[in-house]
């Protein structure tokens, strides 16, 4: 405790640097253009009385601000892109399952006024009005089909449902639920296909994977393309545009 | 592609690329007409736009969709008749008051609009005298007569994985319609109104048949109800059709096959 | 759940492409260095070379998203490669996405100091292809380009970015002016 402190360790000589380190530059190292450092006093023009020990051209700056240019604006541009990026999640998530609960305005007199003359025909008809094949996997809380009241609050109307043929050990079979006030009351296991539907021959074939194993246009000279749906920004790059221009260039209008 | 007399002509309309291609008439009025009809249409029945007559109705502005329609009223209750009645026809799959319209509203029944209006568009040409046409609306198609050289007109089954190959070619002599529905243009959009979930189980439905406004709804029904689907379309009277899963297998009913060529 | 896959994948799309616009827009206002008095060269740099690594890193998110989103069909080899199964709307993305991780990973200071500066200048040029090619991209393959919404804020951005690059655009011409005297 006796012993002279150096003064290169001298807390007092740089009154910038709290911490007491004598190389402040190291933090600003990474962070793009930052001050120069304040110059380390060199040793000649040590004094143990520490007064001015930097250079006294270099102005004096803030605590907060050594942590680095821009800080608050990167923290801030960071949380807005978070948040943004959950907002528009949530909001897409919200566009879906209020579509998926929309009430049927041709029979919503309310909402539309358009006559409700298909609604006059099933109202009042007790079920079962129509049958509607169900996936038996799904957890219930499906929209029913031509309600016959308006299922504004998207619980099953009551009827009869069957739900989709599946395969077992015993044959394939149907599982036929009946809902009266809201509930399934009654659960049938039905054979198929003894419920009128037709069995159908279906022919099954595997296409090719690679494209040059694949029917190429050119060769098949086809006139039209049936697929999806192509928007009129991916028909600029889609197979039917090239097929009309070679047309429209061959001397057609 | 061999060089043939005729019309043809590609307008950028309802929001996907309409080719026609007429093989038996000459005059450019008659593309002049079939284009004013599709921008008729795209006005009073485009879900993208917030003055349609359609996004009006989804949004419950009953007034101004009838005073926009014009003299297109009578249009505009069939479609909504047509709508209910194939919302029947398909079991609640087909549902255009299921999905939310882009401006908001609560109605969009686009997937019937596009066949009927190629349909009303072909019905217009067949009054005018012309009998080998096809109209391609964003890839779904009707065929009148038949094609180049006087054989069936060619179609191809976009491959549900390569953009620049087909699946299969089928030969349709009219008058026949084709529809596909799939993810792979504009991924998970199709949604099965039945538990609000995104439909995937198959890459791709085609449907043939005598129209195309039920074929498509068809194509979309076949497509939502995956394989199964293919039992229910053959109980619809006329109509035929595929389904490509997404491992590239390929299944089909006799009737569909004996339209395919290669 | 697989629905928030396909939620997440828009969303980071969208905000990716707006911290890689900003970030251009930041850079364009820096290197012109005509921004006043108030907000120092330093601020404008940090936030410059802040912006762009948040739009990779939004970017690496936005794609590892949609691999994860079961229904997309995405493979490991679209993320990477474009090719004729996802089509050019990826593909056109997944270039941008290369070219911004030539103009972002080169300016890390360790490895930028190393580089003769008019190279790595000409390399971080690549940020503006990048850009449009993701705009490309956004339009091609977004599930919300049909919104109007998205339109409206497209023109909106496109327009508020004139202004930077107008003055970039003056800064060289003023420059090579001068130097030409």
């Amino acid at each position: 405790m006796s012993r002279p402190i150096d003064p290169l360790l001298d807390p007092r000589r740089n009154p910038r640097t709290p911490s007491g380190s004598a190389r402040p530059a190291a933090r600003h190292s990474g962070q793009g253009r930052a001050l120069p450092p304040p110059l380390p006093p060199s040793g000649a023009t040590a004094r143990p009385t520490g007064a001015a020990g930097a250079s006294p051209r270099v102005p004096q700056r803030p605590a907060g601000k050594r942590k680095g240019p821009a800080r608050g604006s990167k923290i801030a541009s960071l949380a807005v892109s978070i948040s943004t990026t959950l907002g528009l999640a949530a909001l897409f998530a919200q566009q879906d399952t209020t579509s998926a609960a929309a009430t049927d305005p041709l029979l919503d007199t309310t909402a539309t006024g358009v006559t409700p003359t298909s609604a006059a025909v099933t109202a009042g008809t007790t079920s079962p009005a129509t049958v509607v094949t169900l996936d038996p996997a799904s957890t219930g809380s499906t929209v029913a089909p031509t309600p016959t009241t308006a299922a504004a609050s998207g619980g099953i109307v009551d009827g009869t449902y069957l739900g989709t043929p599946s395969t077992n050990k015993w044959g394939t079979v149907q599982v036929q639920a009946v809902y009266s006030g809201g509930s399934l009351v009654d659960v049938q296991i039905l054979s198929y296909p003894d419920r009128d539907r037709k069995s159908v021959a279906i022919n099954q074939r595997s296409l090719p994977s690679m494209i040059n194993d694949a029917i190429s246009i050119q060769s098949s000279d086809v006139a039209h393309i049936s697929g999806a749906t192509y928007t009129w920004k991916s028909y600029k790059v889609s197979l039917q545009s090239a097929i009309d221009a070679a047309r429209s260039a061959s001397g057609l209008a | 592609m061999s060089v043939t007399a005729g019309l043809h002509h590609v307008e950028m309309v309802m929001g996907t690329a309409v080719s026609i291609d007429v093989l038996d008439a000459d005059d450019p009025e008659l593309i002049d007409d079939l284009v004013r009809w599709f921008h008729r249409v795209d006005a009073v029945f485009s879900p993208y736009r917030a003055d349609s007559v359609v996004s009006r109705i989804g949004l419950g502005d009953l007034a101004e969709a009838v005073a926009g329609a014009g003299d297109m009223v009578a249009e505009v209750l069939d479609v909504l008749h047509a709508c209910e009645e194939m919302k029947r026809l398909t079991d609640g799959v087909f549902d255009p008051w299921a999905v939310q319209a882009p401006t908001g509203g609560r109605f969009d029944p686009s997937g019937y609009v596009k066949g009927w209006s190629v349909e009303s568009a072909a019905a217009r040409l067949e009054a005018r005298g012309c009998r080998r046409f096809s109209i391609n609306a964003g890839g779904d198609i009707v065929v009148r007569g038949r094609g180049v050289d006087d054989g069936a007109w060619r179609v191809g089954i976009r491959h549900p994985h390569h953009s620049q190959a087909l699946a299969a070619v089928v030969g349709l002599v009219g008058p026949l319609a084709i529809a596909t529905s799939g993810s792979y243009e504009r991924g998970a959009h199709v949604v099965d109104p039945r538990d609000g979930l995104t439909a995937n189980s198959i890459a791709s439905a085609t449907v043939i048949g005598p129209s195309l406004a039920e074929a498509d709804a068809f194509a979309t029904t076949l497509y939502v109800m995956g394989l199964d689907g293919l039992a229910w379309l053959s109980l619809q009277e006329g109509y035929t059709g595929c389904v490509i899963t997404h491992d590239l297998q390929m299944l089909s009913t006799d009737a569909f096959d004996a339209h395919l060529v290669a | 759940m697989n629905s928030w896959w396909w939620y997440l994948t828009r969303s980071t799309g969208i905000v990716a492409a707006l911290l890689s616009v900003a970030a251009l827009m930041w850079g364009f206002y820096f290197s012109s260095r005509n921004m006043g008095q108030r907000l120092k060269a330093n601020w404008w740099l940090a936030l410059h070379n802040w912006l762009g690594g948040s739009a990779l890193v939004f970017t690496a998110l936005h794609m590892l998203v949609s691999f994860l989103d079961s229904e997309t069909g995405l493979r490991l080899v679209d993320l990477v490669w474009p090719n004729d199964v996802a089509g050019w709307e990826i593909g056109w993305g997944v270039i941008a996405f290369w070219l911004f991780c030539l103009v972002v990973l080169p300016s890390v200071a360790r490895i930028r100091r190393r580089l003769p500066r008019s190279l790595w200048h000409a390399v971080h040029l690549l940020a503006i292809p990048a850009v449009v090619l993701m705009a490309v991209h956004s339009l091609q393959a977004g599930y919300d380009a049909d919104a109007r919404a998205f339109t409206r804020v497209f023109a909106l951005v496109v327009g508020l970015g004139m202004y930077p690059l107008s003055v970039r655009v003056l800064s060289v011409l003023h420059r090579r002016r001068t130097a030409a005297t």
